[in-house]
């Protein structure tokens, strides 16, 4: 649609400061070309927003949950060039110690599962159907989910996973 | 196949409509549809100023809504039939109700006023301190200071109208896109009758409602979402066979029947990271069907929606919202939201067509006015800026020219199909950087405002311009959003992956159509003579 795209105000300003924001997760580069990167990346920053950071990007459900379309574009973007990366991470921010608090509150919240890609989904998309619905209980949730894809009755240790990520919702409730 | 899986309704009248034919109705989209509301809708033209070009372009929002909630519940019954979207018995009622009331949240002229709207509004929000608890990742150095006077961040904090917009799509908050007319519709269905009317009926409740808003705005969890939001949607099928039969250019007919028929959906069932294996689908006998579909989407995007003419009309009437905005004149999204915070639904009644004719006839026989004070209250004017993007002259003059039909000068056109992603679009790119307009403007000694840049492009499929089609496998949202086809093995397949498919070969190209458009053909010479000094 015309006069609907994205305006830049400034060079890669978004794909910097996002940059800046995996580094704090831990990661040392963009590497698109892995799915389970991808939507490591998508999920981790779905966390990260709902932790009370605002970073721009809005999501909508896809087939694999929470999913930004602008953010992906950013993501290829740091892909393609490498230096956004390499620029980003070493940016100063606002406010920089409570980012780093929030961040690192993330990390040792999720412990090993920030690196297990169902886990993240099955966490981010219970965050997005409380937010999205008014059965916010958390058996309606799961339900909810299990009915949406039907395939995670499949994965090992679900009921494990979904107890697990519903009782890190209170942290993800700005 | 089974047509028992398909729910029941009752239909108690018929409305014959000129592309579908006659369209049934349950009591409640009768009921909806009778509501003061939804016939405002009949004063919304769905091409906006497209009519100046093709007479016949003169169908509304109301017909339109009508055809997708038609197409909407062929594509749910078939679906149904094919025992998919059974879960809930209502299904199909809820689906009809959002396809029908998908379009209630429009501003006048479709598009054109929504673009300066959704600007301005975004651009507003961005002033403001992030909600309580919340903290805007920014870089050292960059602006952190409210800009807000303070009366938007009250007015927001204490509307009930945009606490719901807020409340009910939180997944898409993030992108400050609240004036969006999707989301614009939550608010109309639930702070008007329109609410009373679904409640009354006893079909549906509360959360149902929440969950014909989501499905609207895009940010439901489920397949009824893609009814009404993918590259195979009841909107575009219905505005392209709309478009075509109003505009009489045929290039956007395609088979629709064809592709509802073969229409399916499958569930992701393994723990497969392909998502290529599930979602919305079409089977084999109905590909060829979708490949015309795509065609026609180009073709009449190409000749009729992007008709050079028709595009200077549409930038004047944007830049006039815009100019009128900024000066209090028109209402902003700050100003709706008050309209049904307040209750005074009326007043919202006559934000159509003729609201923006009748504003135009205002500031053309009254000029002096347009620097008056504004009528409405949380207008730009409350943050008066230092100096107007457009000056009252170039409003009134293009008020003017608006009002008589009478068309921009076409200074430069170019048109040319490219790789996507290709970092040059066109050979006369330059002539959009602000330096180069800068230093054309002032050579040729034209106020910047008349000197008018267009840059449209069109595709076959929604591919990101980022991704070279060999490295699709590495595109998540294509691959949960591309169209794919069901063969007969029952394995499935992307419709740009498949070597039959003439969409393979053209799925990683774009039209850009690129212009500069005047007042007159005395600036278009002075700017042609201008360009031709700078580029020497």
């Amino acid at each position: 649609m015309m006069g609907e795209s994205r305006e830049d105000t400034d060079d890669y300003r978004e794909e910097k400061i996002l940059s800046k924001i995996l580094n704090l997760l831990g990661f040392e580069g963009v590497e698109m070309r892995d799915f389970d990167n991808r939507l490591k990346y998508q999920k981790l920053i779905f966390l990260v927003q709902n932790s009370g950071l605002s970073l721009g990007y809005g999501y909508n459900w896809y087939v694999r949950g929470p999913y930004s379309p602008f953010l992906a574009h950013d993501l290829f973007e740091i892909d393609k060039e490498s230096k956004i990366f390499e620029s980003g991470k070493d940016l100063a921010l606002q406010d920089e110690r409570i980012i780093v608090e929030k961040i690192e509150k993330i990390k040792e919240l999720l412990g090993k599962d920030i690196e297990n890609p169902v886990f993240l989904e099955v966490l981010a998309s219970l965050i997005y159907l409380k937010k999205s619905s008014t059965r916010a209980d958390c058996a309606s949730l799961q339900k909810r989910l299990l009915d949406l894809k039907p395939r995670l009755n499949k994965a090992p240790d679900i009921e494990k996973m979904l107890n697990k990520a519903c009782n890190m919702l209170p942290s993800f409730d700005a | 196949m089974s047509s028992t899986d398909v729910q029941e309704l009752k239909f108690v009248k018929n409305i014959f409509d000129n592309v579908h034919g006659f369209i049934p109705l349950t009591q409640v989209e009768c009921d909806i549809v009778n509501h003061d509301l939804f016939q405002r809708l009949r004063n919304i033209k769905q091409l906006g100023l497209l009519d100046y070009v093709f007479p016949g372009a003169i169908h509304n929002r109301f017909n339109h809504s009508l055809g997708v909630m038609h197409i909407a519940d062929k594509m749910v019954t078939t679906l149904q039939e094919k025992e998919h979207l059974i879960e809930s018995s209502d299904t199909r009622q809820v689906i009809r109700l959002a396809a029908l009331l998908h379009d209630i949240g429009h501003y006048p002229l479709s598009h054109i006023i929504e673009v300066p709207i959704r600007k301005d509004a975004k651009a507003r929000f961005q002033q403001l301190p992030p909600p309580e608890g919340r903290l805007e990742v920014k870089a050292l150095g960059e602006e952190s200071e409210s800009k807000d006077s303070g009366q938007i961040a009250t007015l927001i904090e204490r509307s009930s109208s945009h606490t719901l917009n807020y409340h009910l799509h939180q997944s898409i908050n993030e992108s400050l896109d609240y004036a969006h007319h999707e989301r614009m519709a939550s608010i109309i269905i639930n702070k008007s009758g329109v609410m009373d009317i679904l409640l009354d009926s006893g079909e549906i409740d509360q959360e149902r409602i929440g969950d014909i808003c989501q499905i609207i705005s895009g940010s439901h969890s489920g397949l009824e979402t893609a009814i009404i939001h993918s590259e195979l949607d009841a909107d575009r099928f219905d505005y392209l066979l709309r478009d075509s039969k109003q505009t009489g250019v045929i290039y956007g007919l395609f088979d629709l029947d064809q592709i509802i028929r073969h229409l399916d959906y499958l569930e992701p069932t393994t723990l497969d990271l392909d998502e290529g294996t599930s979602g919305l689908c079409v089977g084999y006998k109905g590909q060829k069907a979708v490949e015309d579909y795509l065609l026609a989407r180009y073709f009449l995007y190409s000749t009729v929606i992007y008709q050079k003419t028709s595009i200077g009309f549409h930038h004047m009437a944007s830049m006039v919202y815009e100019g009128l905005l900024e000066r209090g004149f028109v209402p902003s999204y700050f100003d709706l939201i008050e309209i049904f915070d307040t209750g005074r639904i009326g007043r919202y009644m006559n934000f159509d067509d003729s609201f923006f004719w009748n504003t135009l006839k205002a500031v053309t026989s009254d000029p002096e006015k347009i620097d008056g004070e504004g009528e409405y209250q949380h207008s730009s004017t409350l943050d008066k800026l230092d100096e107007y993007r457009y000056s009252s002259d170039f409003i009134i003059e293009c008020s003017k020219r608006l009002l008589a039909r009478h068309p921009l000068k076409l200074v430069i056109e170019e048109q040319a199909i490219v790789q996507k992603g290709s970092s040059t679009s066109c050979s006369s790119e330059h002539l959009h950087h602000k330096a180069v307009i800068e230093t054309i403007c002032r050579d040729a000694d034209i106020p910047k405002e008349w000197y008018i840049i267009s840059n449209v492009k069109q595709d076959i499929t929604e591919l990101s311009p980022l991704v070279p089609l060999d490295d699709i496998d590495s595109y998540m949202r294509l691959r949960s959003d591309s169209i794919k086809i069901k063969k007969s093995d029952s394995s499935t397949k992307f419709l740009i992956r498949d070597p039959a498919s003439i969409v393979q070969f053209l799925a990683d190209k774009q039209l850009n159509i690129f212009a500069v458009y005047t007042k007159d053909a005395g600036y278009v010479k002075r700017i042609l003579e201008a360009k031709n000094r700078y580029q020497n």
